[in-house]
Order: structure tokens, then C-alpha cells, then sequence
């Protein structure tokens, strides 16, 4: 298993060397001169030349791509924000921790709600339980979550006053941006829990745990959805790894200070060291949650762990 | 089973205790002095603090649309920073409340002739840190906005440094390299900036701001707060208010309700979709004020586009009524412009009002659109900014135009380029949208830098007569005369119509009733010493 994840840790920098390639070149030809933009509109040429030249933006593209590798990966420095003129990766470490926190409760919270919904419309199959899962479930599918988010700040604070509004000056203030987030999520479990289980309960082994006398919740739970976790973990993987991307809408929204949006305002302001370092940053993420998920799913599915182990023992006996 | 759903439930758990830790890059000031503030801050504690205590343990919360991003004495010029930094840095005189020209710094001044002026600093001023406030400071100040940004060295612009000297601790005698119009209400963007902090910081004060103001930097958490407290070492003696909150709010919608759950105190940018809820309450009071910004359309004169023609500019302008602009994209916010200068513009001659400014006359209008020879079949370009105010402006005027048998296609650029797509006059846009403003509040300075061929000049517009005058007027000593030569030049934008000027826009901002003090100062700012609680 530890070979497994040191390979899969070592495949890792290829992605993100190519990450950090592709968001450069990207910015790169993106029209929009981060020197007028900091300058403003009563900017001359001659003093935005002055700005590009500051910026080192003047070079060729060979020749800014190789600076950035170098700055990056050699020096380990992220850069300073073209606009705000400070660090990056302190800018970014700041900021994370927010964007991570939001993001954890999220999903934990989407599991809670969507996996037992899933299973109740699995094991209810079209039956009233089932049809009002699935409603509540294409619900939070199709509903806005900037909407949503909306509607819980005028009732919950505005009307009710029982929460605040924006900030995260205390744990009240992370109930709503999470719950907006959780709840499209927690749709998404569903729809795939139930799929998923639909797939399992027909299996003769369910039919041999009733027929052993096994409770039904031991029969749905233990031996049913572990089986259909597969499918399950791997939506809650991309979830996580896109809510750590930054949710854009729940910052935004509510005044959170996270890494979202940070990188939606350095996109507008072409504050290309601030995307590059925060794509780069999210891409780890990403990578990182997906070698996790890839090592839930060997504890969930004893056939993958079987996996890993025959590959041990076939290196040993080789 | 159960196992596993108590482990769960204590996962949840103990990322809520881990949520409860707040986060965020805090910058805090160095110890000293603003511990104690830091705390007393801190014990206020958001909504909770508002409406308890004695007033002046109640920290003010006010909103601020963006993280100020830079609080360098001459970074980043925006209306967020400025708000904070007018609180901690201070400048010799201010256009202040009701731009009334305001001795701050300078106990007085006086102009020798028309490229000397002496400035007497008032005694006994230090900066938060105890140093004193000299005349070195002040020459130091002006030196760094020379070497600043594009803004700051507007600030200073004519400024002869070299023959610019200290006559004592107190007293500078400041010279031009000529004759400026701008001199006066540019030089007061000059914050006083302590020489020793400076050097000794080693990133401009970005840290740690040190200014001479009311208040005194304590913590900035990026993204969300900027907190201050009073600074004891301020000439002007104790503030109401000791401790101020500045609370970052992006969704404009949040503003309102951020103030009626008492999040904030003050709402400095609300929205126009909140103002008649506020207003309706009697818990709440909300403030219009007129600004200097005039919303415009620039024309593309050049020979690249169907509007080099005078006429079809004029016809343009003819067609567009500003009361439907005014009420459709500002909701009655504001007024509409009168003439091609902001009533509020410091050289505003208010007979210029009485001359007609293109009421809208479809008869006149299509009169000049026969004489233009505009070949309809053409359609015109409109292009605007990813701003949905331009959105609505557009569609608006294309409506208009089509009463002319005039299409108009309209064309979004997101706004990171949308100067760029104008800047390039053979691009294929006819009519774009500007907001026209001048840090000098002087319509010659909006003629100076956008219309004169040596200023930014997106309109493309071409006339030596402008362009001579304008060159004469920036740098005649005699007021009579400029005022003279600026009607002239009024004159000659309106009959060419390079830019039509329709709304002049108002800013909204709220407030709690219980705040005491609040006025609008210089033109988007306040002043949180001059405010207290019931």
C-alpha cells in the first residue's frame, strides 16, 4: 500500500508541472494588460510600459515561463500579487484554512443528509419514501445555491435573527455557507446512493444475509451499501476536491475570506502570479484528495485491498 | 453501526471547534501601546458588542465593499483604502465636508506668486508612534509620492523639488516648474508620512501603518477586517469612538442586512434595491449624495467610425433622453446632467445651465442624422463592460436609436479589457460608456486629461482650438482669465459633443440611528472622529 501511494505521489508531479504549463499559457494569451489595470484608466503609455517592464512582462513567453519554473519549483516561491504587492503563498495560507474548513463540514454534512436518503429511496423503491427522496433530491440538484444561500440569510438572519450574516467571527457564522453548499451536494449522495444500491440489494449475497436471518438494517447497512460505496466515495471525493478549489458563491456571499474568492478577483484583475499560484496550490489539493479517496476505497472494498496485498506478496516471492 | 455514526458525529464536531478558530492572514501592530486596544477590540466582538456598554467602549463597525488590499500611504488610491487610511494618515488641508477646503496639518498657507506657496505646520503633531511631525516629514512625504504610483505623482506633478526647501522646523515654501491650475487640490493628496518609520520599516508601512491621524493601525485580517483604535498621541485630543471595525461585505445585498441584524453600524456603498427598505424604517437613516462623477458615453471620433461626424454625435445625443437613463439603470439616484460639467465640479459656472444640453428632440435629432450622411443600413457599435449598469444604460440608448432608424449592436467585454477594446480606435466600436470624474473636482481637468490630444483622450477627439486652449488655461495664473478660457472650452465640447454627459450619479449610504455625526467627507469618505453613539 505505501508503494502504491509513494507511486501514486511521484505521478502527481507530472500533473501538476503540466497544471502549472497549461494555467501559464492560459494567462498568458487571455487578453487584458495587468499593467493598465493596476494603473488605472488615466494611465499614459509610456508609464505603462514602465509598469510591463516592472512586471517583467515584457519578456518572451519562453522566456517568463522558464522565470516562473525556476521561482516556483526551484525557489520554492509562489510570487508577489501584482496588485495587493504582497506574498502569495502567505496570501494563500491565510486564506485556506477557511476555504479547507467550509469545505470539510460541507461534505461531511452532504454525506449525512444524502447517503441516508439515498438508501431509504433504494430500499423503499417506488414507494412514497422513495418518490419524496428523490423530489427533495432533484431539488437541491436544480436549486441555485446562490438563491438558497439568499433565502437562509433573509430568513434565518435578517427575519429570524438568529445567525449572522456574513463573516466567520464565531461557529454560527460557518452554518449557512456550509449548509448552502452541503445541500446540492447531499442531492448528488442521493441520487448516487440510491443508484448505487438499487445495483446491490438484487445480489443473491443480500437475498443469503436476509436468508441467514440477518436484521434489515444489518442487511441494507452493513452488507448492502458497502458494497455500493464505491460509486459513493468517489462523488464525495470530487466534491471535496472542488469545494477546496474555493466555493465561489458561499464566499462570496457570505464575506468569507477564502481561497475561491481570491482567485475569482485576481482573474478579473489579471493578477496572473495570484492565479498561477493558487491553481497550483488547488491542483495539489485535488491530487491529494483523489490518492485519499483511492486509499478509502481499499478499506471499504477487501477486493482492492486483496489487490495491493497479492502485488506485495508476488514483488516478495519474485 | 453505531460506531461508525458516533465516529462521524465526532468528526462534525470537531471540525466545528476547529471552524470556531476564526483564520484568516492577521497583520497585527506591533506591541506597544496597541495591545490593550487589540483586546478591548476583540472583547467587542461583531453584532454582539453593538448596543452595549458605554459609548465609547462601543466599537463602530462599518462596511467596506473589498479588502483595502495595500495600506501604504501612496499604494493603492481606491475609495476602500482611502476610507481606512484617512482614519490613520492625515494631509496638510482636505476638501472635507461639503468639499470645503479644510486646514488640517497646515495651520496655514499662503501663495508668494504663481509657482510659490508656503505652508505653516501646525506644532506639537506627532505620529501615533511619538515622533514629531517637522517640516522634514513633509518634504520626505512629497518625495515619496514623486517616486509612487501613477496617482501619487500627480499629487506633485508641477512640484520644483529642487528649489522646494524647509525654511524652518515648521514652515515649507513649496515651488512649481510653472503655473498649475491643478496645484492646490492636487498637493492635498499628499498623506504625511513619518521619515524615520518609513526607512526603518522596510515595506512602506504596509504592516504597520504610522500616520498622525485620530486612529491607529491595530489588525488587519485580509479579506475580512482592518481594525483600528485611537491613536493617544492625536493632536486633536480624545475621539467619541475609540475602537473602529472596518468589516469587508462583497454581495452588495448583504450590506442592508449586515446593518439590520447589527453587524455594522455604517453602510458606506448600499445598494440602490435597499434603499427604500432602510428608509421606510425608522431604526435606520440613509443619506443620497450627489457626487462629482458625471455617467457618460464616450464617441469614437476618429475616422475609424460612422461617429467622426459631428452631426451624427449630435443627433445621438438628441435622441437619448437622461431621464430615461436616470430612472432606468439609476432608480432616480442622481440628477441629470444640465451641461457638459457636474454642478458639483469646483469651476462649474452655472450659466452654462441655462443653455439647452441636448433635451432629447427626435425632430432636431433626426434633422442632423439627414445632414450626417450616417448610411443606416451601418449599424453602430456599443460597448460596454461586464458592469450590468452599462448593460442596462446600453440597451436603453439602443432602444433610442432605434426611434432614428439607427441599429445598434452592443457588444460586452469583461472589464479587465474593456479599456484595451476602447483604447483601439480602429476596433469597430462607435459608442462606449465612461464615468467621468476628476480628482481635482475641475471640469478643466476632465478637459486636460480625457479630451486634449496630450491627455488619455479614448474618444479619439481632434481640435486645435481645444486643444491650445486647454494647454493655456492648465497654467494661467489669472483665475478671471481661466474661468473665461474654461467657458470657451465648454463651450466647444458641447457643440462637438466628443463625450455625452447624462446622469450625474449619487452614492447611498446608512447608518444606524443611534450613530451620531455622520457626513459624507471629500467625496466618497468619512471621518470616525467626528462620529459617537447615542
Amino acid at each position: 500500500m505505501s508503494r502504491y501511494i509513494v507511486k501514486r505521489l511521484l505521478m502527481m508531479i507530472p500533473v501538476i508541472l503540466g497544471v502549472t504549463w497549461f494555467v501559464f499559457t492560459l494567462m498568458y494569451f487571455t487578453p487584458g494588460d495587468p499593467a493598465q489595470i493596476i494603473l488605472g484608466a488615466d494611465a499614459t503609455e509610456q508609464e505603462i510600459q514602465e509598469k510591463r517592464e516592472e512586471l517583467g512582462l515584457n519578456g518572451s513567453y519562453l522566456e517568463r515561463f522558464g522565470t516562473y519554473l525556476k521561482q516556483v519549483f526551484v525557489d520554492g516561491d509562489l510570487g508577489t500579487s501584482y496588485i495587493y504587492n504582497n506574498s502569495i503563498a502567505d496570501e494563500i495560507a491565510a486564506r485556506f484554512p477557511n476555504t479547507f474548513k467550509i469545505a470539510a463540514i460541507s461534505v461531511v454534512l452532504a454525506v449525512i443528509i444524502g447517503l441516508p436518503l439515498g438508501v431509504m429511496a433504494a430500499v423503499n423503491q417506488n414507494t412514497w419514501k422513495d418518490n419524496g427522496s428523490m423530489f427533495l433530491a432533484l431539488f437541491g440538484v436544480s436549486m441555485p445555491s446562490f438563491w438558497f444561500a439568499l433565502m437562509m440569510v433573509i430568513v434565518l438572519s435578517l427575519h429570524l435573527k438568529l445567525l449572522p450574516a456574513t463573516g466567520l467571527d464565531s461557529w454560527k457564522c460557518y452554518i449557512m455557507p456550509c449548509v448552502s453548499i452541503a445541500i446540492g451536494g447531499a442531492a448528488g449522495i442521493a441520487r448516487q446512493t440510491r443508484s448505487s444500491m438499487l445495483e446491490v440489494i438484487r445480489q443473491d449475497y443480500i437475498t443469503t444475509a436476509r436468508a441467514k436471518g440477518q436484521t434489515e438494517f444489518l442487511v441494507t447497512y452493513k452488507h448492502a451499501l458497502r458494497n455500493a460505496l464505491i460509486p459513493i466515495i468517489t462523488q464525495v471525493g470530487n466534491m471535496l476536491g472542488i469545494q477546496l478549489g474555493g466555493a465561489i458563491v458561499a464566499e462570496s456571499i457570505f464575506s468569507v475570506p477564502g481561497l475561491g474568492t481570491y482567485m475569482v478577483s485576481a482573474i478579473k484583475n489579471r493578477d496572473y502570479p495570484v492565479v498561477q499560484g493558487s491553481v497550483l496550490v488547488v491542483a495539489i489539493c485535488f491530487g491529494l484528495v483523489m490518492l485519499l479517496v483511492d486509499i478509502v476505497f481499499a478499506f471499504a472494498d477487501p477486493r482492492i485491498r486483496s489487490q495491493y496485498q497479492k502485488k506485495k506478496k508476488v514483488a516478495k516471492e519474485a | 453501526m453505531k460506531k461508525s455514526i458516533a465516529m462521524v458525529l465526532a468528526g462534525v464536531m470537531a471540525l466545528s471547534m476547529t471552524a470556531c478558530g476564526g483564520g484568516g492572514n492577521t497583520t497585527t501592530a506591533a506591541a506597544g501601546g496597541s495591545g490593550t486596544a487589540a483586546g478591548s477590540t476583540a472583547a467587542a466582538g461583531g453584532s454582539e458588542a453593538s448596543g452595549s456598554g458605554e459609548n465609547s467602549d462601543r466599537a463602530l463597525y462599518v462596511e467596506i465593499s473589498s479588502d483595502p488590499g495595500d495600506l501604504t500611504p501612496f499604494g493603492n488610491n481606491g475609495t476602500n483604502p482611502v476610507r481606512i487610511k484617512g482614519q490613520i494618515y492625515e494631509r496638510l488641508y482636505e476638501y472635507g465636508y461639503n468639499y470645503e477646503v479644510t486646514p488640517i496639518l497646515a495651520e496655514s498657507w499662503e501663495q508668494k506668486d504663481s509657482t510659490h506657496w508656503v505652508f505653516h505646520l501646525k506644532e506639537g503633531v506627532k505620529f501615533s508612534n511619538g515622533n514629531d511631525f517637522t517640516a522634514s516629514d513633509m518634504l520626505f512625504s512629497m518625495n515619496l509620492c514623486k517616486d509612487g504610483t501613477v496617482m501619487s505623482k500627480k499629487y506633485v506633478e508641477f512640484v520644483d523639488f529642487e528649489n522646494t526647501k524647509i525654511i524652518d522646523d515648521h514652515t515649507v515654501e513649496v515651488a512649481l516648474t510653472s503655473p498649475d491650475a491643478f496645484f492646490f487640490s492636487g498637493f492635498c493628496g499628499v498623506y504625511m508620512v513619518d521619515e524615520e518609520s518609513y526607512n526603518a520599516s522596510g515595506d512602506g508601512l504596509a504592516s504597520e501603518p504610522i500616520g498622525t491621524g485620530p486612529y491607529k493601525f491595530v489588525e488587519w485580517t485580509t479579506g475580512s477586517s482592518v481594525k483600528l483604535t485611537a491613536n493617544e498621541n492625536w493632536w486633536g485630543g480624545d475621539v467619541k469612538i475609540k475602537d473602529v471595525v472596518f468589516k469587508v461585505i462583497t454581495e452588495s445585498s448583504q450590506r442592508s442586512i449586515e446593518l439590520e441584524t447589527g453587524g455594522v453600524d455604517l453602510v458606506l456603498d448600499l445598494g440602490m434595491a435597499d434603499y427604500d427598505r432602510l428608509n421606510e424604517s425608522s431604526d435606520y437613516s440613509v443619506l443620497v449624495n450627489d457626487t462629482f462623477r458625471t455617467s457618460s458615453i464616450y464617441f469614437n471620433c476618429s475616422e475609424h467610425s460612422a461617429c467622426n461626424s459631428k452631426e451624427l454625435r449630435q443627433a445621438i445625443a438628441y435622441a437619448i433622453d437622461a431621464n430615461g437613463i436616470l430612472t432606468g439603470a439609476y432608480s432616480n439616484f442622481g440628477s441629470i446632467a444640465k451641461s457638459f460639467c457636474n454642478e458639483k465640479m469646483l469651476d462649474y459656472n452655472e450659466a452654462w445651465a441655462a443653455n439647452d444640453y441636448y433635451t432629447q428632440n427626435l425632430e432636431k435629432a433626426k434633422e442632423l442624422l439627414a445632414a450626417s450622411g450616417y448610411d443606416a443600413a451601418k449599424p453602430l457599435s456599443i460597448i460596454v463592460s461586464d458592469d450590468p449598469l452599462q448593460n442596462t444604460m446600453a440597451e436603453i440608448i439602443q432602444a433610442y436609436l432605434s426611434q432614428l432608424g439607427i441599429t445598434a449592436e452592443i457588444t460586452s467585454y469583461e472589464s479587465a479589457v474593456y479599456n484595451n477594446a476602447i483604447d483601439d480606435e480602429a476596433g469597430g466600436w462607435d459608442i462606449s460608456f465612461v464615468t467621468l470624474t476628476a480628482p481635482s473636482c475641475q471640469i478643466l481637468d476632465i478637459c486636460n486629461a480625457f479630451f486634449a490630444e496630450d491627455g488619455i483622450n479614448r474618444s479619439c477627439f481632434q481640435n486645435a482650438e481645444f486643444n491650445t486652449l486647454v494647454k493655456k488655461a492648465v497654467v494661467e495664473p489669472d483665475e478671471k482669465v481661466r474661468a473665461e478660457q474654461i467657458d470657451q472650452l465648454v463651450a466647444i465640447v458641447t457643440e462637438d459633443v466628443p463625450a455625452y454627459m447624462m446622469v450625474q450619479t449619487a452614492d447611498l449610504y446608512a447608518y444606524n440611528n443611534d450613530l451620531v455625526g455622520f457626513q459624507v467627507w471629500n467625496q466618497t469618505n468619512f471621518q470616525a472622529k467626528d462620529l459617537s453613539f447615542k
